[in-house]
């Protein structure tokens, strides 16, 4: 695929002067460092006036607390609990908030102790995918040339296999070997980097341009140097950014293949439940819609976090 | 533009010799036993296990399994299914429904993606802006399957405004709560790509330019900005028609579409390995080709690539 | 229907007193977050046919703003005109409905930029670029209105213009490009065209082949040119009479001779002294201490006082009104008479 074309650097309209009325100027006189802080100062005082940024963060840190300690949020302990078919289907009542499902087991016990999975596995693609797209976008962005090209060819490879797709396959091949949540995990982690790996090459490009890195390059740092004492921090807010949307993108692909019938067995999932719940739609939806709604609550409050940062942290969008 | 194309074919055989490699090996190597991984835990009775090596050359060394399975993809050969079906059979029954299903969603993605896209660039900032901008957060923060099943019990079951499951009586009809599902994330980032798009280009010099020329607002931005924004949004459009296709997978399932992507949907859920190799090596042959035409066009629309 | 035959503008009525261009104590703002910067306070200045008139500033002098209120392209918001009065043939233009400005904007006014390659849309071929406003406002067919492209191209000097007139903006050189934005300018035959650094973004030899052409075009087309530039070595070369801007005010103006000769204001006169000089080597060359104005916070007073040798206590309350030196030159200093005859 081709590259997205940057848009050409802001520039400052004539009259927009600064408090001290000589941006033109002092532009070009104190290059990247006064505007690079300034502009990072900007954005943590948006992000601050931003509920959109609360709310988000919000639920994110409940459904994190939910995912490590369920038993704190649900009275019913839904590994150990007996279902009943006496209840089977039931509405919410006091006690059941969200009711029953087919089974017979509690859906609000079920929806909080299924959240683990989905997080779990989520942060865990996370990691892994964040670790393998540093390595990539930094020896990609850092050393150009055929290093880059090689790599190039390489992502190339890996997106023509789809996210879901790919999982699927990893995830079947493994299913026999009761490895838990680890083949989706492994899956999600090695096919889902190239965007982060994307965003890492590019601010090493750019970082990489820059006079002061030229300079230090010239003194004669070493690479290692280089790149962990100069390069690798201009990357780090744009790739949290792509790593906190990618958090929400994972944790919807393991409940999508939780759902499709290829996620861990034997644990309690969103996606696993939705899927028994879809089977009996026609008697009745409270079973699917509740962990349906927290499900896509939690995909919703990273995928909004990370766009808020986004928002907040480029200068174009300002 | 000869060598650009060509450039681009050899990077797109690259690509697919290594994505269909790495499925080959994923499927059968990581598996301890191959035989098992395309059966599932399906029990195999001696002649399905003497079958299936034959079928996928199990007694010959890997590279040789991958070279005769290539070969068959190129001749049409896909095997069988567990169950003994001639998969080709299987794929050519239900192509149809996933090409009109998909084109039903990208026609939808079209009609109401580009012109709300152009609307909101232009009034960058105002009530119609934000409130297209939230809708299409909210939307790709949602998964598809929730979207699916969530639309399903709503419109069909609740309401009863369209048929739950896939009734071919009706015709296109049958596919409109599906392809709005199935299109709605491509919709999202459609609106969104136009968008941001407009919102640059009216901001370029060219348009000043234009401006000092005396033409109409409605021919600056219906001509002049219009076709440059185009470009990345056709581009984001064409590899979407690759990806809609995989999101059939999840439509299809939720709504008993005997198509491609519903096949697949069985294939995972009825262990039917050989079927989900297939299925999935051909949808990467076809996401892989849409790239490759889009690639194409993005040089047609873009002369600065074009002359690359 | 086309912009020709709805036109208000008929062929000039001109007396000998009005001008072909004449504005009048134009002010802008821009209303910003920070506050309100006020661009332009007062421009006047005026244009007749056949001639060039240089407005010369740094950049945040206000000139680009002055010359994209004359066209009408002011990006509102945040610019809005406050006051003053922009007279195209005796007729106002800030008066005139925005249709009937669209109508005087390439087909009376014509305008150039820059940044050639920007300012053309990459995505179409020159001659269609060149040739638009033939087919959309005066209705020539696709075939004519291209023929009409490749003449023009001629006219501006690019070679092979009939082989390149399907070419697009990326496959010209700098300066070819600028070519093919003056020969879409002068598609509808203007009277005036805006000039705005035409020649900034070129190499020096570039710069003295575009300059020369607008020089030809001034005479063989009576065109008469804005030109928007801070380059004193392009004025002295081209222009009749000069406009020095300084924080949104032409501080000094005079004809090019006048003014290189013996500068009225002391700006203008540390402008002059900053450039090298062939007559005068070995000495130091001489900057202009301090900085351009904050435009939301212009100084009481002379708005050049705080960098001026020669600031009197008068200078820091009282603006200086603009006062005629006799020859139309006129010069916004308290002592401009005494820059004038280096009596101080």
């Amino acid at each position: 695929m081709s590259e997205p074309r940057e848009a050409n650097g802001s520039t400052v309209p004539e009259a927009q002067t600064g408090p001290d009325g000589h941006v033109a100027i002092a532009a070009e006189a104190f290059p990247a460092a006064i505007t690079a802080r300034s502009l990072s100062d900007d954005a943590w005082d948006d992000l601050r006036r931003s509920p959109v940024f609360w709310i988000s963060i919000t639920i994110a840190v409940l459904m994190m607390m939910i995912a490590v300690a369920p038993q704190w949020f649900s009275a019913v302990n839904a590994r150990t609990a007996e279902c009943s078919l006496r209840d089977s289907l039931a509405g919410p009542s006091s006690g059941h908030w969200f009711g029953f499902d087919k089974q017979g087991c509690d859906v609000f016990a079920r929806t909080i102790y299924g959240a683990r999975a989905s997080v779990l596995v989520g942060v865990a693609s996370m990691v892994l995918s964040g670790v393998v797209a540093l390595v990539i976008g930094l020896l990609a962005g850092f050393y150009g040339g055929w290093v880059d090209a090689v790599f190039a060819r390489f992502t190339d490879i890996v997106l023509g296999l789809p996210l879901l797709l790919g999982t699927v396959v990893v995830a079947r091949a493994l299913a026999a070997r009761e490895l838990g949540i680890w083949p989706v995990v492994l899956a999600l982690g090695l096919l889902g980097w190239p965007p982060a790996a994307r965003v890492i090459r590019s601010s090493v490009i750019t970082a990489r341009q820059q006079d002061y890195v030229q300079a230090a390059r010239v003194l004669g740092a070493g690479n290692a140097r280089l790149m962990l004492r100069h390069i690798l921090p201009n990357a780090i807010a744009p790739t949290i950014v792509v790593l906190v949307i990618s958090l929400g993108i994972f944790i919807s692909a393991e409940a999508t293949l939780s759902f499709l019938g290829v996620g861990a067995r034997n644990t309690i999932s969103w996606g696993a439940d939705i899927a028994e719940a879809q089977r009996w739609i026609r008697q009745a939806s409270h079973p699917l819609l509740f962990p349906a709604g927290f499900l896509s609550l939690t995909v919703l409050a990273f995928i909004m976090l990370g766009d808020a940062v986004r928002e907040a942290f480029d200068p174009r969008l300002r | 533009m000869s060598h650009y194309i060509i450039r681009r074919l050899l990077q797109m055989l690259v690509a697919f010799v290594g994505t269909t490699f790495i499925v080959y090996a994923l499927m059968f190597k990581i598996a301890g036993d191959p035989l098992q991984a395309l059966a599932g835990e399906k029990p195999l009775s001696p002649s399905q296990r003497i079958q299936l090596t034959e079928q996928y050359h199990l007694d010959r060394p890997f590279i040789i399994q991958y070279g005769f399975y290539m070969k068959g993809l190129a001749t049409g050969n896909l095997g069988r299914t567990i169950a003994g079906r001639p998969i080709a059979d299987v794929l050519a029954e239900a192509w149809p429904r996933t090409i009109e299903l998909a084109l039903l969603s990208i026609t939808i993605v079209i009609v109401l993606g580009i012109p709300a896209g152009v609307l909101a660039g232009m009034w960058r900032g105002g009530a119609f802006d934000t409130i297209t901008l939230t809708l299409s957060l909210i939307v790709i923060g949602i998964p598809i399957f929730v979207l699916g099943t969530v639309s399903q019990t709503l419109f069909a079951v609740r309401l009863g405004w369209f048929r739950p499951s896939y009734a071919p009586e009706l015709g296109v009809a049958a596919y409109i709560l599906p392809s709005i599902v199935l299109g709605l994330l491509s919709l999202a980032t459609a609106v969104r790509l136009t968008r941001t798009a407009v919102a640059e280009n009216l901001k370029a010099d060219y348009v000043r330019t234009a401006l000092s020329k005396g033409l109409t607002r409605r021919r600056i931005v219906g001509i002049h900005v219009l076709r440059n924004s185009l470009i990345p949004v056709i581009t984001f459009l064409g590899t979407e028609l690759g990806a809609l296709m995989m999101g059939a997978v999840v439509t299809e399932g939720i709504f008993n579409i005997p198509g491609i992507g519903g096949r697949l949907f069985q294939g995972i859920r009825l262990e039917d390995g050989p079927l989900v190799v297939s299925i999935v090596t051909i949808l990467v042959l076809i996401y892989l080709v849409t790239n490759l035409l889009v690639d194409i066009l993005y040089a047609v629309l873009d002369p600065r690539i074009r002359h690359e | 229907m086309t912009d020709a035959s709805r036109s208000r503008l008929a062929p000039p009525p001109l007396t000998p007193a009005a001008h072909l261009l004449d504005v009048s104590d134009l002010c802008v703002e821009f209303r910003t977050r920070d506050g309100v910067a006020r661009v332009l306070n007062g421009v006047s200045l005026y244009l007749d046919p056949g001639e060039t008139l240089a407005v010369l500033g740094e950049s945040g002098s206000g000139k680009s703003v002055t010359a994209q209120a004359i066209m009408g392209i002011l990006d509102t918001p945040p610019a809005f005109v406050r006051s003053g009065s922009i007279r195209y043939q005796g007729i106002d233009l800030l008066q005139m409905t925005t249709a009937d400005q669209r109508g005087v904007r390439g087909k009376h006014i014509a305008m150039i930029f820059q940044d050639a390659l920007s300012s053309l849309n990459p995505v179409f071929p020159v001659g269609w670029q060149i040739s638009e406003t033939l087919r959309t406002r005066e209705g020539l067919s696709r075939r004519d209105a291209l023929a009409r492209a490749v003449e023009l191209m001629e006219l501006v000097h690019i070679p092979a213009a009939a082989a390149r007139v399907h070419d697009y903006p990326h496959q010209f050189s700098g300066g070819m490009r600028q070519r093919v934005m003056i020969a879409m300018a002068l598609a509808l035959n203007p009277r005036v065209l805006i000039a705005d650094e035409p020649t900034t973004a070129l190499d020096v030899t570039v710069q003295a082949q575009i300059m020369d052409l607008l020089a030809e075009l001034r005479r063989t087309a009576s065109l008469a040119v804005l030109l928007i530039t801070h380059d004193l070595g392009v004025v002295a070369s081209v222009a009749d009479r000069i406009a020095v801007m300084y924080a949104g005010r032409i501080v000094e103006h005079a004809s090019v001779h006048d003014l290189y000769r013996a500068p009225a204001h002391p700006y203008t006169e540390a402008l002059l002294q900053s450039i090298p000089r062939i007559d005068q080597r070995g000495q130091q060359l001489k900057t202009i201490k301090g900085l351009p104005p904050n435009l939301l916070r212009i100084p009481p007073g002379c708005p050049f006082h705080p960098r001026c040798p020669y600031a009197q206590p008068v200078c820091t309350t009282t603006v200086p009104p603009s006062l005629a030196l006799g020859d139309g030159r006129s010069s916004a200093c308290h002592f401009a008479r005494e820059v004038l005859d280096g009596s101080l």
